[in-house]
């Protein structure tokens, strides 16, 4: 399968200050990505470099098309969602849907409409009288229809309760999701989808520190609570994290003998959520 | 609804598990339609592999077949199937067990069975 | 350029400045009419000196000064809505590409297979070309109710009371009158483009207030020019002149004859184009490039 996305020693400063030193990447058809990291980590500049809305150092490749040069080619097909690309407050369902009809050669009108059929849009409405969840769903709608090909979310649930969250990844795997598309989703409820990416990618300070299918993730990282008499042994191990509470201590280790680590106390698989604390922690210490 | 998932054993093996109890138990009858991929996915806010790879499982082991443009469908006979499985699996790998932690704890077949309906044993043979 | 995506681009940008766009012709026609129709229903109309007068004019010979009389009234109508229509432009390009910016829409915008020209280009068409359009459309309008009145009141005129205006209506040169108004809707454009193009940078370059990034730097620039001028001696601050020159039309621009009709007519068309330079339209250029640029490259959130 070739990749979709090849993002290969991207690099990007806002003056002195380095915001991407070095980013490398490869998403293939199929895949749901995660690009998690802290704030500040660079995981908003990496994409709209990706997207071609900032100019950058180093290689991208989108469906085959540079972000910069091909942009308009490329938009065909990649669609995008972000807390930072908001529908203007003037603008009508109505016009919306006219104006992507026009502009967009992917466009189908119809899905669209079906899809505001079952919300409470009206055709008429203006953004500024929808709620925060309905303008998800209509950003959405407006997406569905382009059935793109690579799909790039940006903390597309950011600020929304937790119905519109589950709907909004429902419809996403229901009716976007098929395995010649990809899809990139940064979000800080990194446990909410866990179960949904079929990778990840940890970046931290501009470096991607780790990029795994979650899969081979839970087979890497073993979560064992060892107990006080273990801990010297354990403790040898390397672990990248520990949390010591009611006479246990939990411990976080990458790459080890699960049958080794048996020995020292009960063995269980992390969440991803856990593997990217203890990750991170490892690299600030 | 998001169904809880066992952290320490695959999902897709947990995916698997859930169809063939759902057959055994007669939820889900022969001849009938898995849902689609992408609605199992939607519904239970998994990634469509995982799914796949399930689903995939009950291909080879011959719970379901496929029948093309329509989707995965039980086979004729799988009921049977899986009790005939599922019974083998208990009796060789769980049954053991179970069967020692009885008489460990010196527990009698009158005791056992009256358990259910008492919740509580009392002391002696 | 695709005629289809530039033309949903100019309707964008009509939706989203729809309200002004369509209250202040709408109200200023609605003052054309309201005005008069107030101040005769205060004075109340003396029919009979207004039947006298009128006795006179289906009698006047001097048909010149008639065709001439005709055409400043047709320019007094289009002329509050020429300037009007011009504060709306400035109020149109000093915020086109400023309000995307302040509400976080422009990456949306940019996210969509829509090219940056193509944005840039249909904002100035709109600005320059659709919002004059649409006020002198509005004067239009006013201006055939009005025709049509004329008309009405000539049939009544010339059944009722026997007089007879229809020798004033083929001397009055209506179409004539209004197509060279109309004509000068083009060059103007081409006249104040640089004025546009500047608007436009500082549009998209301001991070608050455009409107006062407009206005000082030029202001500034004068001012340092005409200490300069005045500490050293030099002959004339030539960018305050220059100013002044170019985005000034007085009569002395168009010489003409005041008695050869055709002339006047065609006066303030002249006057436009004795504005227009090539190279006022290569500065212009330049600007826009430069809007160009800052949208291509430093456009980030």
């Amino acid at each position: 399968m070739s990749a979709l996305i090849s993002v290969s020693g991207l690099c990007k400063s806002y003056g002195s200050k380095k915001v991407l030193s070095g980013v490398d990447l490869s998403l293939n058809a199929g895949q749901i990505v995660g690009l998690v990291g802290p704030n500040g980590a660079g995981k908003t500049t990496c994409l709209q470099a990706i997207l071609g809305l900032t100019d950058f150092d180093g290689d991208i490749s989108v469906l085959g098309h540079h972000p910069r040069k091909d942009r308009v080619k490329m938009l065909k097909e990649v669609a995008y969602i972000a807390d930072v690309a908001i529908l203007p407050k003037w603008l009508k369902v109505s016009q919306a849907l006219s104006y992507m009809q026009d502009i967009h050669p992917n466009f189908a009108i119809e899905k669209a409409q079906e899809f505001l059929a079952k919300t409470n849009i009206a055709v008429n409405d203006k953004v500024k009288a929808l709620s925060k969840g309905m303008v998800a769903q209509l950003h959405l709608a407006l997406i569905l229809a382009i059935d793109a090909k690579v799909l790039i979310l940006d903390e597309p649930t950011l600020g929304l309760d937790i119905l519109t969250r589950r709907q909004f990844y429902s419809h996403l795997l229901e009716d976007f999701y098929t395995e010649d598309k990809c899809i990139v989703v940064t979000t800080h409820q990194i446990e909410e989808i866990e179960h949904i990416l079929t990778d990840v990618a940890f970046i931290q300070q501009g470096k991607i520190v780790l990029a795994q299918s979650t899969d081979d993730i839970r087979q890497r990282f073993n979560l064992v609570s060892v107990t006080n008499e273990q801990l010297p042994q354990a403790d040898e191990l390397q672990p990248l994290f520990k949390n010591s509470m009611m006479g246990l201590t939990t411990m976080l280790f990458d790459n080890q003998d699960k049958e080794i680590l048996q020995g020292l106390g009960k063995v269980t698989v992390p969440s991803l959520a856990d593997v990217f604390v203890g990750i991170m922690n490892k690299e600030t210490c | 609804m998001t169904p809880q998932w066992d952290p320490d054993k695959p999902i897709y093996l947990q995916l698997y598990q859930q169809v063939v109890t759902r057959i055994l138990d007669g939820y889900i009858k022969e001849g009938e339609a898995l849902p689609s991929v992408r609605k199992v996915a939607a519904e239970y806010q998994l990634n469509p592999i995982t799914i796949s790879k399930a689903y995939q499982m009950l291909q080879d082991e011959q719970i379901v077949e496929k029948q093309r443009g329509k989707g995965l469908f039980v086979m004729p006979g799988a009921q049977d199937l899986m009790l005939d499985r599922e019974r083998e699996s208990f009796l060789s790998h769980q049954w053991p067990e179970i069967l020692s932690q009885i008489s460990r704890l010196k527990l009698s077949a009158e005791q056992l069975l009256s358990a259910n309906e008492n919740n509580s044993v009392e002391g002696g043979v | 350029m695709n005629a289809s995506i530039m033309k949903a681009s100019i309707k964008k940008e009509l939706w989203e400045f729809n309200g002004m766009l369509k209250w202040v012709p709408i109200s200023l026609a609605g003052a054309f009419i309201f005005i008069p129709l107030l101040t005769l229903l205060l004075n109340g109309i003396d029919t009979s000196m207004m039947l006298e007068g009128l006795k006179h004019l289906s009698e006047a010979n001097d048909i010149k000064g008639l065709t001439k009389v005709f055409f400043v009234a047709t320019s007094a109508l289009f002329i509050p809505f020429i300037v009007v229509g011009f504060l709306v432009q400035m109020h149109y390009f000093v915020n086109c590409l400023y309000d995307e910016r302040r509400d976080q829409s422009v990456m949306f915008w940019r996210s969509l297979p829509v090219s940056d020209e193509v944005t840039i280009v249909s904002k100035l068409l709109t600005g320059a070309i659709v919002i004059p359009t649409i006020f002198y459309s509005a004067a239009t309008v006013l201006f055939v109710g009005g025709l049509l009145l004329a008309f009405i009141g000539s049939v009544i005129l010339s059944i009722g009371f026997d007089i007879s205006l229809w020798s004033l209506w083929s001397s009055a040169q209506i179409m004539s009158g209004l197509g060279s108004i109309w004509l000068t809707m083009i060059p103007t454009a081409i006249w104040l483009l640089p004025l546009y193009a500047w608007l436009m940078l500082t549009s998209i370059y301001a991070k608050k207030a455009p409107f006062l990034w407009a206005i000082l730097p030029i202001v500034v620039v004068l001012i340092i020019e005409a200490i300069l001028v005045h500490y050293l001696q030099l002959s004339q601050p030539f960018f305050g002149h220059f100013i002044g020159d170019y985005f000034s039309i007085t009569p002395d621009k168009a010489i003409i004859n005041p008695d050869d009709i055709i002339a006047v007519r065609w006066a303030p068309l002249q006057a436009v184009m004795a504005q227009i330079d090539y190279r006022t339209v290569l500065v212009s250029a330049g600007l826009l490039f430069a809007t160009y640029w800052v949208r291509v490259n430093k456009q980030e959130s």
